[in-house]
């Protein structure tokens, strides 16, 4: 009874502190949230192990951690500097159809990797590609070339017709 | 081709940045950043106060924490001061168990002479004058909630002091 309590609470403090926080803060895996999502289950299961079961604990350090979360957030946003120092830049693999070697063996990116986001995105060639771009939540996009885009248009507009 | 001269894609467009928030999102933030200011504060640690009471022939001093975290092991010392001229054979301490019985791995040093439905007492012999006699009682927080309860002195039959003892233990 007394863990089911405890998990009932610890469930609802999540999920309120969630909501407070807003959609941006867990959306998508950038190095915060990854860091909080890490981090929640590995404060809150101190409490809901009966060898050192304090609730107050567990909700203090999870809250400790909403309002850390929050606050990098809002930093983040604020200062352009901040958000590129946590978050990072993307990094462009692919310029007009041409791989950069530089950017890819620092970012540890293999050629069968952007080729498996090419064929992802309908391309099938470097030259059908205008930009690779690893994000910083670190997926790679596709943007085709205007050729490419134009063509695919048409094949849908044939497809359709 | 250098990094430099990488072509770069259209960047996103610049705009003011502003802290904004929903508005029931003034009143829950604030609300979330209390609770570790408070923790910072040590509003959910123990919190060691000392009371006293005096009788006849008696000091009685009571030093415990009015908070406990569930589990948390925080002693309580009793102090009997024997303030009069002359040695009193027999001083007895009486710890009401509406208390004590809130808590698990209770170890009183001395230990208990008697346990009664209301009392764990312990007697202190043969206290001189002007000596003061301590009583440790280790305590581990067991039940949530507020918890009050007595500590008591008797010379003989006679109640001569006591003190109220009041703690609460977070979940």
């Amino acid at each position: 009874m007394d863990t089911v309590i405890r998990v009932i609470v610890i469930y609802l403090v999540i999920m309120i502190g969630l909501r407070i926080l807003g959609k941006r803060e867990f959306g998508q895996l950038s190095p915060l949230e990854l860091v909080a999502l890490l981090m929640i289950p590995e404060l809150v299961s101190a409490s809901l192990n009966l060898n050192q079961p304090s609730l107050t604990n567990g909700i203090v350090a999870v809250v400790t951690l909403f309002c850390l979360v929050f606050l990098t957030s809002a930093f983040m946003h604020l200062s352009k500097k901040v958000e590129v120092a946590i978050a990072g830049e993307p990094v462009v693999l692919i310029a007009n159809g041409e791989l950069l070697t530089k950017p890819m063996n620092t970012e540890r990116v293999t050629p069968d990797e952007v080729f498996s986001e090419m064929h992802k995105a309908g391309v099938d060639s470097l030259d059908q590609v205008k930009w690779a771009i690893l994000e910083s939540d670190g997926k790679i996009a596709i943007v085709p070339s205007q050729a490419t885009s134009q063509s695919a248009a048409q094949e849908g507009g044939v497809g359709k017709g | 081709m250098s990094e430099s001269q990488t072509p770069q894609p259209p960047q996103s467009p610049d705009f003011k940045r502003e802290f904004r928030l929903y508005p029931y999102q003034w009143i829950t933030i604030p609300l979330l950043f209390i609770v570790p200011i408070l923790a910072i504060f040590g509003l959910f640690d123990a919190n060691i106060v000392d009371v006293r009471a005096s009788g006849d022939n008696v000091e009685l001093r009571v030093e415990y924490s009015t908070r406990y975290r569930y589990y948390m092991d925080v002693p309580a010392y009793v102090f009997v001061t024997n303030t009069s001229d002359a040695a009193l054979p027999v001083i007895t301490v009486r710890f009401d168990r509406a208390f004590v019985d809130n808590f698990i791995e209770i170890q009183f040093t001395p230990d208990t002479n008697a346990v009664t439905e209301r009392w764990y007492e312990v007697d202190l012999e043969d206290v001189q004058a002007g000596e003061t006699r301590m009583i440790r009682v280790d305590l581990q927080a067991d039940d949530y909630g507020t918890q009050r309860g007595t500590v008591a002195v008797a010379v003989g039959e006679t109640a001569v002091a006591d003190v109220q003892l009041d703690s609460f233990i977070y979940p």
